[in-house]
This record gives structure tokens, C-alpha cells and sequence, in this order.
């Protein structure tokens, strides 16, 4: 369980985001969308303890985040950052394994912690090039190799920054799935930043949508843009999310999908054009 | 690593140091008669006992300390940049501690601080200060890997021109010493010297090697790290310290002797791999076994004369310098 309480920040005197606020329980999922710049990544690493909301404060199971010791935080909060370093000289068993550095008691792995690496290698899908040079692998494997570090980790807390920026579409696919199970089977808390919308819909139920306009009004440096936090059915609406990005979203359902297929316009908007269209499915919840 | 290998690589670790300390001493630019010298290891008058244990024992221990601090801060200096190029000299730290030991020859001062030799101390500060600043100040304005050697080698040379300066207001006397122990040597040491910087040596050995398994985290990025458990906040002025404290301990005993920090840890890590916790007593040892044998070759090879082992360090270590530059796209094993 991972409670966000009024967290605002800013860098030099542009003030990203402000009292946002949020709880996400064992086996719920959160997405964290919103445009460039918006400070996704900046909310994420204050979640992951890495960083110091300028208000607020983050609690993971009762406790502040930002008052335990690294290692009683990596227990309980695991983090996968966006875009690793392609030149670490380690392999993927290596790194997989230096995940359990918050486990370790004494200098040395034992026996267990080489387990959980191999077991994260195995949930990954990565046993084909487990002694592989982290050089000498795809982008995809390299950020799959990062997430089964992170669940070597064993915290109930996961974040990851873009889990299939560099995915194919299989890759993506099988992401989602891995999400799925680790919020269902393992009751893991999840909370990730993307820019896939289709992944916040499909794989969770809820959304936190950053550089909403807020109150109503335009963008300015006293007033920073809103959060908007709710079930993903709610957020997931074409004037929220074309109002956030700036551009002209339509929602199209798709027969059989259950989520709709949402389209970024060129043109301007019209006024009534913020509405969803639908090519089949009848009664779906995504419309509004 | 293979248990043969590994195995055989222990095995060296351990025969390497220990055939050096045992053959290097009979080697120098004078013969030396081995049974006369052990009849006469408690008489003052038998002067191939003096020989063989005031003079070559202790040079040889020397440059087995020497060696390995200076190959242990360039491991160190290595992970903590990633950059397969830093070492204490192409950051400067080592060209800060020759700066203050200089200065300290300079102004004569021979006497000690807490028990420290003064020369010692003047080295920390010298490197401590390069530290902090090149690194400090790098971190701040965020510099890429590059900007960073830039920057290093920009205050060494700072620190070159300090000692130019130094030297130019020395009389003759003292400006040869200057130059002298500039070209880097172990020959004007004693047993007083060796433990003089071994607190140093010691206290550098520990804040390293204690923080290795923090090493290889932050190889991975200081985010990746810092989510991983690692205190890098904590660590990285920890295992900046040690290398300001190894660094002003083979400097002060031996002048600047460039490019064991260079040479030593990317060999090591070609046949050992990168995890820091083998890595770091391993490139000790290493890097005193390579210091130590060059010791050896420089005094042999233009018999009588002796070459200073600085001149032979840097005629080897430059050309493998530019050879780690060029392999620099072949990153997996020398990163």
C-alpha cells in the first residue's frame, strides 16, 4: 500500500504539481499519465524515495518514505527507471542479482537470494540469454532484464517508469500480461508512468492523470496544472485527455476489445467533437 | 568464472606477491652475496645485510604498497565516474597530492602532525582538495563523462604549474630534489616512511574496500542504486575520501608514478570481471606485484644506472592508455 498526501514540487520556481494526493492498495494498479514535462518521472522517483516532494508526504504501509534508511526502503519500495545505461559491464544474472542488495546479510548472495534471481529471470522470460553482457542485448531484453532486477527486490511496492517504451509489440504485450499477474497473483502494489494509454486502460484500474488544466484555467507559473485521480473509466475520457495533452482526442471502441482505441485528431477540435465515437460495442462505460 | 580459473587465479594472487617480495630484493644495481647477508641481519658493520634489509626489503614493500593504493584508487575513481578513463591522474588528485607534497619540500618542513609525516599530510590536503573540487564541482554542473576528464586533467595541470612554481623559487639544492622526486621512485625510502603512510594506506583500504558491493550499484547509475538500497549520497564522499587518502599515501612515498591505476584494474577486471568485491583486494595485490616487478626491471635493466620506475610505469602505461581508449567501443569487457 503506498498513500500519497498533498504532494507538491517544482524546480526553480516552476511549480510542477500540487497536492496531489492518492492511495493505491495490494493488488490495485495505478497509471501515471499526462504530457512531457509534467513531472511523471519527478512524482515517481518522490514515490520511490529518491526524491524530496517540496510538500507532502508519501507513506508506505503507515510509514514516510523519506525517514526510512535506503535499505528499509528498497524492502519495501522497488523502482525501475526509464532508459538504462547500455554500457554496464554486467550480465543479466549479474544484475539481476544485484537487486537482492537490500536482502543481503554480509558481504556475499547466498543460496536464496541467487534463487529469487533466478525465479525474477524465469518470470521475465529471459533464461535464453541469462549470461548474456547487458551490452549485448536488445533494448527490449535490457528493460526486461531491469524489471526482473526490481522483482528480485521483493517489495510490495512497484513502480516503473515507461515499462514498454522499448518493447515490441509482443514484448508490450507480454508486459501487460507480467502486470496483470503481479497485481493479481502476487497482490503487488503497482504504479507506472506511461504514455500508453491502451496499457492504463487494459492493465489499470486506476489513473492519475497529470497536467490537467486546473480550476479551470489556463496554465500559468502561480497556478500549476491539476491532478486528476479516479477509476480509469472516469479519467480515460477524450476531453480530459485532450484537454491534458493539448490535442484533439476521439475514443473509438472497438468490437470484441475492452477498452476503447483512443486517436490523436490533427485538426482543431470542434466543439462537439470531444465526444466518443463508437464502430460496434453498445453501452460501454468509457463513454461520456 | 570457472572454478579452474578462479582457482588459478587465487593461487596467483597469492604466489605473485609472495615470489616478489622474495626475489625482487636480490636484484639492484650491485651483486649481493644472499648467505653473507643472512649471517649478518643483526650486524650493523655487514654491509650486504644492510644492503638486502635497510634498502631493498623496504623498497620492495614500497612499491607492493604504492602499487596497490595506486591501482585500488583508480578501481575506485573508475566505478565512481563511470569512466573506464578516470584515474587519479587524468582527474588530477594525484597531481593535487604531488602539489602539496612539493609545496611541503618546498618550505622544508620535515617534522610530523599527530605522529604523520608533514610531506603526507600536505599530500591529502592537496588531494583531498582536487577531489572535492573536480568532482564536487563536476556533479554539480552536471558534466559528462568527458567534461569530467576534462576538467581533471585541466586542474592537474593547474597543479603542474603550481609545482613549476615552486620549484622556480627553490635554490639549486632543493629544486633538484624537486625534479628528482618528481620523475617518481621508491628508492629514498626506509621502514620510517612505509609506516609513516600507512595509516593513510590503511584507513583508504578500508573505505573502499568495505563500500565495494556499493560500487557496483552505482555503476549502474546512481538512481538505479540509490532505489536499489545504496546510501549514495553517504557512500560517494566515503570512497572519494579513500581515494584521496591512497592517493596522498603513494604519492608521498613516491612521487607521481602515473598510470598504475590505469593499467592495473583494466587487466584485472579483463580476467576477474567487474564485481568490486573481487575486484578490489585483486587489484591491490595486482597493482603492488606490477609496481614492484617494474621496481625490479627499472634498477636491473641499465645496470649500474637505475632508470626511475615512473619513467617505466608511463612508457608502458601509455601505450595501453591509448589502447583503452581505441577499444573504448568494445565497452563489455573494459567498460
Amino acid at each position: 500500500m503506498i498513500g500519497v498526501e498533498s504532494v507538491g514540487f517544482g524546480y526553480e520556481g516552476r511549480r510542477l504539481f500540487d497536492g496531489v494526493s492518492f492511495r493505491v492498495d495490494a493488488g490495485e494498479a495505478l497509471a501515471i499519465l499526462g504530457p512531457n514535462g509534467a513531472g511523471k518521472t519527478t512524482l515517481l522517483r518522490i514515490l520511490a524515495g529518491i526524491l524530496r516532494p517540496a510538500t507532502g508526504i508519501v507513506r508506505v504501509d503507515g510509514r514516510d518514505v523519506h525517514g526510512m534508511t535506503p535499505v528499509d526502503r528498497a524492502l519495501r519500495v522497488a523502482y525501475v527507471p526509464q532508459g538504462v545505461d547500455p554500457t554496464v559491464p554486467f550480465t543479466v544474472f549479474e544484475t539481476v542479482l544485484m537487486g537482492r542488495y537490500a536482502h543481503l546479510r554480509g558481504r556475499w548472495e547466498r543460496e536464496a537470494d541467487r534463487e529469487a534471481a533466478r525465479r525474477a529471470i524465469a518470470t521475465m522470460g529471459l533464461d535464453r540469454v541469462v549470461d548474456r553482457p547487458m551490452a549485448r542485448l536488445s533494448g527490449g531484453e535490457r528493460q526486461r532484464t531491469m524489471i526482473a532486477a526490481a522483482l528480485a527486490q521483493e517489495a510490495p511496492v512497484l513502480l516503473m517508469d515507461e515499462p514498454t517504451t522499448s518493447l515490441d509489440l509482443r514484448a508490450r504485450w507480454e508486459t501487460l500480461g507480467l502486470l496483470e499477474r503481479l497485481r493479481v497473483e502476487e497482490a503487488r502494489t503497482l504504479v507506472v508512468v506511461t504514455h500508453d494509454i491502451d496499457l492504463a486502460a487494459r492493465s489499470c484500474g486506476r489513473v492519475l492523470l497529470l497536467g490537467a488544466p486546473g480550476g479551470g484555467g489556463a496554465r500559468s507559473a502561480e497556478q500549476p496544472p491539476g491532478a486528476i485521480e479516479g477509476p480509469a473509466s472516469e479519467v480515460l475520457v477524450p476531453g480530459r485527455l485532450g484537454a491534458a495533452y493539448g490535442v484533439c482526442i476521439r475514443a473509438v471502441d472497438v468490437p470484441g476489445e475492452p477498452v476503447p482505441l483512443f486517436v490523436a485528431r490533427r485538426s482543431e477540435c470542434a466543439g462537439d467533437d470531444r465526444r466518443s465515437d463508437s464502430v460496434g460495442a453498445e453501452g460501454s462505460p468509457w463513454r461520456r | 568464472m570457472a572454478p579452474m580459473s578462479r582457482a588459478l587465479l587465487i593461487g596467483a594472487t597469492i604466489a605473485a606477491p609472495a615470489t616478489v617480495l622474495l626475489c625482487a630484493p636480490l636484484l639492484g644495481s650491485s651483486p649481493l652475496d644472499l648467505g653473507r647477508a643472512l649471517g649478518g641481519i643483526g650486524d650493523p658493520g655487514c654491509s650486504d645485510a644492510r644492503v638486502l634489509f635497510d634498502i631493498r626489503v623496504p623498497r620492495v614493500l614500497a612499491g607492493l604498497l604504492v602499487g596497490g593504493c595506486l591501482s585500488l584508487a583508480g578501481a575506485a575513481l573508475q566505478a565512481l565516474t563511470r569512466n573506464g578513463l578516470a584515474s587519479e591522474y587524468t582527474l588530477g588528485v594525484a597531481g593535487g597530492a604531488a602539489l602539496g607534497a612539493v609545496t611541503a619540500l618546498r618550505l622544508g618542513l620535515a617534522g610530523s602532525v599527530l605522529g604523520l609525516p608533514f610531506s603526507s599530510v600536505a599530500a591529502l590536503a592537496g588531494a583531498g582538495l582536487v577531489a572535492v573540487v573536480v568532482l564536487g564541482w563536476a556533479r554539480r554542473a552536471s558534466l559528462d563523462p568527458g567534461g569530467l576528464l576534462l576538467a581533471g586533467v585541466t586542474v592537474g595541470l593547474l597543479c603542474s604549474a603550481g609545482i613549476l612554481l615552486v620549484q622556480y623559487v627553490s635554490d639549486a639544492t632543493q629544486s633538484h630534489l624537486v625534479v628528482r622526486w618528481l620523475m617518481g621512485g621508491l628508492d629514498v625510502v626506509g621502514y620510517g616512511s612505509i609506516l609513516g603512510v600507512l595509516p593513510f594506506a590503511v584507513s583508504g583500504v578500508l573505505l573502499v574496500g568495505l563500500h565495494a558491493a556499493e560500487l557496483d550499484q552505482i555503476l549502474q547509475g546512481d538512481e538505479v542504486a540509490e532505489a536499489r538500497g545504496v546510501a549514495v549520497r553517504a557512500v560517494r564522499p566515503a570512497v572519494l575520501a579513500g581515494v584521496a587518502l591512497l592517493s596522498a599515501a603513494a604519492v608521498s612515498i613516491a612521487g607521481p608514478v602515473g598510470f598504475v591505476g590505469l593499467i592495473v584494474p583494466h587487466t584485472v577486471r579483463l580476467l576477474a570481471g567487474v564485481d568490486h568485491r573481487r575486484l578490489a583486494p585483486l587489484c591491490f595485490v595486482w597493482g603492488g606485484v606490477f609496481l614492484a616487478a617494474c621496481d625490479a626491471v627499472a634498477r636491473t635493466v641499465l645496470a649500474p644506472a637505475e632508470i626511475p620506475v615512473g619513467v617505466l610505469t608511463a612508457l608502458l602505461g601509455g601505450p595501453f592508455f591509448l589502447w583503452v581508449l581505441a577499444s573504448r567501443r568494445r565497452r563489455v569487457a573494459a567498460f
